[in-house]
């Protein structure tokens, strides 16, 4: 039985594909709650982050607690938990899903339903969450609500005529959907008075108060000074403040089931505030933990160092900082011949490792480099240990290796059915298999391909974008391990090899890689005093070659007028430049050397 | 009495080179022309501004630059000189130089120059290519240097500095050729020989940057300093700086003032001084430094005190410059130190390297080292 409180509490979030303008509508949601006045707003509230607003999606999930008076008369508190929107973080998305009771379904009602749409919506669903369809971008004169509500019922199956027509950009019948959520998102439930148990479905670090975790009670109710337990990393903490996000933190007396809001406790390690975990009491737990946990899996990896003078304890900070907020975050120290000391950092995906690399750089103003990404493969020896290979530099000799696995993914895309040509070439060139093809209306197909995760995280999404003029999307997931035809590629700079640049790569593939390896260096790495050979090699076997010929000149040119700070300010910077390149045997090479073996456009 | 090089910076012109990133207005402009005489009043009221360092000096070089000095009226330059004159000591035998533009020099202005003492000119033609001369924003032709050239030498001056330039888009090893001989021809005691650098923000780094014009490679560009070098050695000009060549006894001694980290004084805008191991410069703006010393100010901005070891620096690097090279000893005595042996490894490397030699006790550049100049210099930095 529901409390009379819970009656008045409405938990939701908000997803959609990118760019449907999820973010606008939290904006708007906010605004028309009156907690903000429009001249407080800053655009996009939520996003918080400018790497965010940049990127336009949102990476860091962020609550806020809002009250709407209904026109039933009654007020109400809305809690309006942001989930980020992309691919990579699927356990993220699924954490805040099972916060809530409902989710507000944006679609673009001049796109329709896109490959994220249906992602989302099925996570949704195995929340047992109420789908509340609301259509976007009306006031777009391509906009055609008719179509798209047709298309939502026919793929994702769930009426949608009744569905708010809005504009969240001018601000149009925004109150259609606050009123939609309270009429049709369920309140919550759970016993107040049962031992405590909260879902722990965000955190964050305050350099003052330590971990502060983003909770949705289940049951029981949590205040200051009470003993809790995480209960999968099994640690116990004393509460020092409850409060809510509105979405700036607000202490408050306790939270109770229903509610939404953070803790505090001291907690000091990073590591103790799992997203996915159950709080519970210390001294009267809860009998079950709440089910969904998981430690996240990483499914690219990469090398991360310090770039010329920085330090590698300043990037483990850094790293454990990032942590927290970030479950699927993992690291470890490593060696690299070329880089020295550094770690070998696990990401959910091509996107989350960017994020990261340049978290780190902005909000810790930190240069690291970062070495080619990789995934994690399995090999079999002959004396039949199995090895799961994340770095390329560990890949043992091919005398001693009898099978090599490759991650597969199976990924839908959506494309345009004028593009699916374009599509079905990129997916053949990144060795994928078509399983089927079905039409989502007249003009949109599902593409369902197995494609191997390492061609996935070189540049896909970048390429799948540009083919199909920006209307491509895609989602995928785990599939398998499958038998494949590796080879690890080296690079080899005035005749030395460097590890970090090496990488493991289908044999079809390693040439065309290895020249194009060969060329970016070229290009990057500055004339020095002598000439440098740049190879790729299989083995022993050198498959590309460059040479970059000898600096002829490197002279300042005349002193005017006996300025000389103008010159000695010219050569300080010629210093600087000259401290952040990484020595490589006897060749100084910049950090953009490393970065050019990660993307590739074919 | 302390011995300093002066500097006076006259920054008009009639219209700016494509390449020029430094301080100057045109003079076609009206609002410039009435700015001439503010600014020459306001140059007038600097020198009395530092009366007292002055007078406590002696002058050994003038140097006039710009802009184009000899584009205003000559009375000016006669004005500002006496004045000085009236301020402080000149050496018997100072060298004074104007730099000039071909087509700016009439004889009403030689007799002004020359009455005011000036004995030194220097000329800029950089190449005898008129194409080439328009293409980088020239306004005279090959004719009109030579008009000037010949009408400096005939009012009696002996020593004349010619600026020619290298590495132009679309110059040719030939062009530069017959620049060298055309100009071997004409005699001047001194040539200066640079090499062109695109300055951000200057009309030819847009066009370079946009493709509109090409700059020749760094092989092109080198084989044409080194025919340079060998071409004027073979004519009695020897190298004594990296980018200037002399007649016997004709080496710039205003620039020697720079290159051997002596100390100068800089008058006008954005004027750079060194005194005391104090740099400064001068106001960049032309309202500000006008509004200054209107206002009874030095126009001066950025004091920075040099320390012992930048000044070190500064000597090394700036004396590398010269083919003379650095004198041990004598940069041991200034500083109080053992040069060698506090540089060994960084002086072991760059030998190593080809880039610098001892002779006796003597450290200098090699040719190699010439081209990698800031090599040299980046090694002797500090961290």
């Amino acid at each position: 039985m529901a409390s009379e409180r819970q009656k008045y509490i409405r938990n939701f979030s908000i997803i959609a594909h990118i760019d449907h303008g999820k973010s606008t509508l939290a904006d708007r949601l906010i605004e028309k709650t009156g907690l903000l006045t429009h001249r407080e707003m800053k655009e996009q509230i939520l996003d918080s982050m400018d790497l965010e607003r940049e990127r336009g999606i949102t990476i860091k999930l962020q609550t806020t607690r809002l009250v709407y008076k209904a026109n039933d008369g009654h007020e109400y508190v809305l809690n309006l938990i942001d989930t980020p929107g992309h691919v990579d973080f699927t356990y993220e998305v699924s954490r805040s899903l099972a916060a809530c009771e409902g989710a507000v379904l944006v679609v673009d009602a001049t796109q329709g339903v896109e490959a994220q749409t249906l992602a989302n919506v099925h996570l949704a669903d195995e929340q047992g969450l109420t789908i509340v369809p609301v259509l976007n971008k009306i006031d777009l004169p391509s906009s055609r609500p008719a179509e798209i509500i047709a298309e939502i019922e026919e793929v994702i199956g769930i009426i949608a005529e009744d569905a708010p027509q809005i504009s969240a950009k001018d601000g149009t019948n925004i109150e259609g959907v606050l009123e939609k959520i309270i009429s049709d998102v369920p309140h919550p439930e759970g016993d107040e008075d049962a031992p405590l148990k909260a879902l722990i479905f965000d955190s964050y670090y305050d350099s003052y108060k330590g971990a502060v975790a983003f909770v949705r009670i289940m049951e029981g109710s949590i205040k200051k000074g009470d003993k809790i337990l995480m209960m999968a990393s099994d640690k116990k903490f004393e509460v020092v403040e409850v409060g809510i996000s509105v979405p700036t933190p607000l202490a408050v007396p306790e939270l109770r089931a229903g509610d939404v809001g953070y803790i505090t406790a001291s907690i000091k390690n990073v590591k103790d505030c799992r997203v996915g975990d159950t709080v519970t009491h210390a001294a009267k737990p809860t009998e079950h933990a709440l089910p969904g946990y998981k430690k996240a899996t990483s499914m690219v990896y990469c090398g991360i160092y310090p770039a010329e003078g920085e330090s590698y304890d300043e990037i483990r900070d850094a790293l454990e900082k990032l942590q927290l907020n970030d479950a699927a975050l993992s690291f470890e120290p490593e060696t690299s011949v070329a880089l020295g000391f550094g770690f070998r950092c696990g990401f959910l995906g091509l996107l989350h490792l960017e994020i990261i690399q340049q978290r780190i750089d902005r909000e810790f103003d930190i240069d690291i480099i970062a070495t080619a990404p990789s995934v994690i493969y399995r090999v079999t020896k002959n004396d039949g240990e199995v090895l799961m290979i994340q770095n390329p530099s560990n890949l043992p000799p091919l005398t001693e290796i009898q099978m090599m696995e490759e991650p597969i993914v199976k990924a839908n895309i959506i494309v345009p059915n004028e593009y699916v040509g374009n599509i079905m070439d990129l997916c053949q060139n990144r060795r994928g298999d078509m399983i089927h093809m079905d039409y989502l209306d007249p003009k949109r197909v599902v593409l369902h391909y197995e494609l191997p995760l390492n061609e996935v995280i070189y540049d896909f999404f970048d390429a799948l974008k540009s083919k199909t003029r920006g209307y491509g999307s895609l989602d995928y997931e785990f599939l398998e391990y499958r038998e494949s035809d590796l080879v690890k590629l080296d690079v080899l700079l005035n005749k030395d090899l460097v590890d970090a640049f090496s990488m493991i790569v289908h044999k079809s593939k390693a040439e065309n890689r290895g020249r194009l390896i060969c060329e970016r260096l070229k290009e990057v790495i500055p004339r020095q005093m002598f000439v440098i050979p740049i190879q790729a090699a299989v083995g022993s076997k050198v498959i590309a070659r460059e040479t970059i010929s000898a600096m002829r000149k490197d002279v300042l040119a005349k002193c005017y007028g006996g300025d000389i700070s103008r010159k000695k300010k010219l050569l300080e910077k010629q210093k600087e430049g000259k401290k952040k390149m990484r020595q490589l045997g006897n060749v100084e090479v910049p950090q953009q050397a490393f970065l050019s073996v990660l993307k590739f456009e074919e | 009495m302390e011995k300093i090089g002066l500097y006076v910076h006259i920054p008009f012109c009639h219209s700016k080179c494509a390449y020029c990133d430094f301080s100057s207005y045109a003079i076609g402009n009206a609002q410039n022309k009435i700015a001439i005489i503010r600014y020459v009043k306001a140059l007038l009221k600097e020198i009395d501004l530092y009366e007292q360092t002055l007078k406590s000096v002696e002058v050994e070089t003038l140097f006039i630059g710009g802009g184009t000095p000899t584009c205003i009226d000559g009375k000016y330059i006669h004005e500002i000189i006496n004045h000085l004159r009236k301020s402080t000591k000149f050496s018997e035998n100072a060298e004074v130089t104007i730099e000039s533009n071909p087509g700016t020099i009439t004889t009403e202005k030689l007799d002004h120059y020359l009455s005011a003492g000036i004995n030194r000119f220097s000329v800029g033609l950089q190449t005898t290519d008129n194409n080439l001369l328009s293409s980088i924003g020239r306004i005279h032709d090959f004719n009109t240097f030579t008009t000037s050239f010949n009408a400096i030498r005939e009012s009696g001056i002996k020593n004349i500095n010619v600026d020619i330039m290298f590495g132009l888009p679309g110059q040719t090893s030939e062009n530069l050729h017959h620049t060298l001989d055309t100009l071997i021809e004409l005699s001047p005691e001194h040539i200066s020989a640079y090499a062109l650098k695109l300055e951000e923000g200057t009309p030819m780094y847009e066009a370079e940057r946009k493709g509109l014009i090409q700059m020749p490679d760094e092989e092109l560009e080198r084989t044409m300093y080194h025919e340079i070098i060998n071409k004027l050695k073979i004519n009695g000009y020897y190298q004594y700086e990296i980018s200037n060549f002399s007649k016997k006894g004709f080496e710039s001694r205003h620039n020697l003032v720079y290159w051997k980290n002596k100390p100068y004084l800089g008058l006008g805008l954005a004027a750079h001084s060194k005194m005391e191991q104090i740099r400064f410069s001068n106001e960049i703006i032309m309202s500000r430094y006008l509004e200054r010393i209107e206002n009874g100010e030095k126009p001066s901005l950025d004091q920075t005190v040099i320390s012992d070891s930048e000044d070190l620096f500064e000597t090394v690097i700036l004396g590398l410059r010269l083919n003379e090279g650095l004198n041990i000893p004598q940069l041991n005595e200034r500083y109080g130190m053992d040069f060698l042996s506090e540089n060994e490894a960084v002086i072991s490397k760059l030998t190593a390297q080809g880039l610098i030699q001892i002779t006796g006790d003597i450290l200098k550049l090699t040719l190699k080292g010439i081209d990698l100049s800031n090599q040299v210099f980046l090694a002797f930095m500090n961290d």
